[in-house]
């Protein structure tokens, strides 16, 4: 009975992976032309291309930042959500938005905030710190971290509210012993909450490590098309924009075989580091 | 949690910063409502004031007629629709085969599918647009719907058959020797158990077909007869001269569906956001 689940799964799940590895190994001039084999060449040039090696080295500033930042403070707000004694149901509601809007919805949003005369600026300026109002993605300088900052102003609040489902299995005997002990709210967090829920943090971090590796291209595509000057090109954007824009599609598909090799590395280090507890 | 000890009272330095980001994260939503109102001039002169007089309706109709929006709308229910029963009409058998086929073939298939999880749908793309090429399917909402309901089945089986194993195999049984057939005994034993597991299913495809974005541009193409919601929005953006008040109302308008089901179904819905990552 679970035959055709079986086959769509391997159509549309299993198959186009298994096609990204030999689609490396093809020369396609665009989408409607045929292919040939070239082997190895495309991984020659994509090796070989200094816009490659711009954006392995963004797609890992993105996971250095993003993969601590988000994990460290999910926790800290997924505790605070767990100890909290007041409003712990609005900011619950609150933290659930940005899971419901859609990436485009609130990229619009984005767009408009951080318009050269947008709102942030207006409101930079009103406080006297015109200088720093800048075209926030239309700077070269600026671009990239706006990214960064959007990307955990967007994540923590719902891997937060994960943290804190599981926070609430955690026995409130264990909360009380720390508490006759004398214990602080922080060496609570981080000597008995941290340890206890290592394996699902290990968890959390993985699914979050492949989100950021492998997510980027939709936002950077409405957000800022990889520029200015590629400063914004991750390798999952060069892969969407060498396969959409410049229909080579054997280049973007190597590139997509290194996505994919950088992924499995990450996420056993990931496993290594917090193995799972369970 | 040692609420009636008052010395772990939390320190007004963690209360700060979780008010202010709570804050931030509303404020876009405040934004996005009083600017849909508005014209370029007043949303970067006055971006807070509510304009409850002179509140430009034409940035609705303007962001409507440009996107074509009532095309876009009926296009993503149609899609979202058709995947999501699907989605379920796949799931189902294969979530009950897993659930009931003890042997090594039962757990050999909820291990591809528990695999599945883990392959990022972005690896995808391209490929999945060349097979819709080859087959004759490009530009055709029939293989985004396909798409859509294949690529989430992984979650849908595995959650569905979590839920099925709570049936006894007694239950099972007795139906079998009162002479139901297979059929039968899904219906009626198994279906008031998965009632709620469908539910966080449908929750949460409903929410991940209905904002959907790349699969959604790249396998229709654009194309204004076809386009979803998603696909339209952000045509508003991409003239020269954004007109951010007409922006802000086609915005509006393309997460109303979703706020709609969020007010009738805000504590499934919680629970299915939470479910669905917690259980991948």
């Amino acid at each position: 009975m679970g035959v055709p689940a079986l086959i769509a799964f391997f159509v549309f799940n299993v198959g186009p992976v298994v096609a990204v590895f030999v689609l490396a190994l093809t020369s396609y001039r665009g989408f409607l032309s045929k292919a040939h084999f070239v082997g190895g060449g495309n991984f020659a040039r994509v090796l070989a291309d200094p816009l490659f090696t711009k954006a392995l080295t963004i797609s890992g500033i993105q996971v250095v930042v993003l993969l601590p930042s988000i994990t460290v403070l999910s926790l800290m707000l997924g505790y605070y959500l767990t100890v909290v004694r007041r409003f712990r149901s609005l900011l619950r509601v609150i933290f659930f938005v940005p899971s419901l809007t859609s990436l485009v919805a609130k990229s619009m949003v984005y767009l408009a905030l951080l318009a050269p005369n947008g709102i942030v600026n207006g409101v930079l300026t009103q406080l006297g710190l015109g200088s720093f109002a800048v075209a926030w993605f239309a700077n070269e300088s600026t671009a990239f971290p706006t990214l960064l900052v959007i990307a955990i102003y967007n994540t923590v609040a719902f891997q937060a509210v994960l943290f804190n489902a599981r926070l609430s299995g955690i026995s409130s005997d264990v909360f009380a012993a720390a508490e006759l002990d004398g214990a602080t709210h922080w060496s609570m967090l981080w000597r008995i909450v941290f340890p206890m829920t290592r394996g699902y943090f290990g968890v959390l971090a993985m699914l979050q490590y492949v989100s950021i590796l492998f997510g980027s291209a939709a936002e950077i595509l409405l957000l800022t098309r990889g520029g200015p000057n590629h400063s914004t090109t991750t390798l999952a954007y060069l892969l969407y924009a060498k396969a959409f824009d410049g229909q080579q599609i054997g280049y973007s598909q190597a590139v997509g075989v290194v996505l994919f090799l950088v992924g499995l590395a990450g996420m056993f280090v990931i496993r290594r580091a917090f193995p799972p507890s369970y | 949690m040692g609420k009636s000890d008052p010395r772990l009272r939390l320190p007004w330095y963690a209360h700060v910063p979780v008010w202010l980001y709570a804050a931030a994260l509303v404020a876009p939503l405040f934004f996005v409502v009083v600017s849909a109102g508005k014209n370029n001039l007043e949303i970067f002169t006055r971006p807070f004031y509510l304009p409850i007089n002179d509140f430009q309706w034409s940035n609705f109709s303007e962001a409507w007629t440009r996107t074509q929006m009532g095309l876009a709308l009926l296009n993503s229910v149609l899609v979202v629709t058709a995947s999501l029963a699907v989605n379920l009409l796949l799931a189902l058998p294969a979530a009950y085969s897993i659930a009931r086929w003890r042997g090594r073939g039962g757990r050999i298939s909820e291990a591809i599918f528990a695999l599945g999880l883990l392959i990022p749908g972005f690896a995808a793309l391209v490929p999945t647009v060349l097979m819709s090429i080859a087959v004759g399917m490009y530009q055709n909402r029939g293989f985004l719907v396909a798409v859509f309901a294949a690529t989430s089945l992984p979650l849908a089986v595995i959650l569905l058959a979590q839920f099925m194993r709570s049936v006894p195999d007694e239950l099972e049984e007795s139906a079998m020797l009162d002479g139901a057939n297979r059929l039968r005994i899904l219906w009626h034993v198994y279906l008031p158990v998965i009632v709620p597991g469908m539910a966080t299913i449908s929750i949460l495809n409903f929410l991940g077909f209905w904002n959907e974005y790349l699969f959604s541009l790249v396998l229709l193409g654009g194309d204004p007869q076809l386009r979803t919601v998603q696909v339209a929005l952000p045509t508003l953006a991409s003239r020269t001269e954004t007109h951010y008040g007409i922006l802000m109302a086609g915005t509006l308008i393309s997460i109303i569906p979703v706020l709609i089901v969020y007010v009738a179904l805000q504590k499934q819905i919680e629970k299915a956001l939470v479910d669905g990552a917690v259980k991948s």
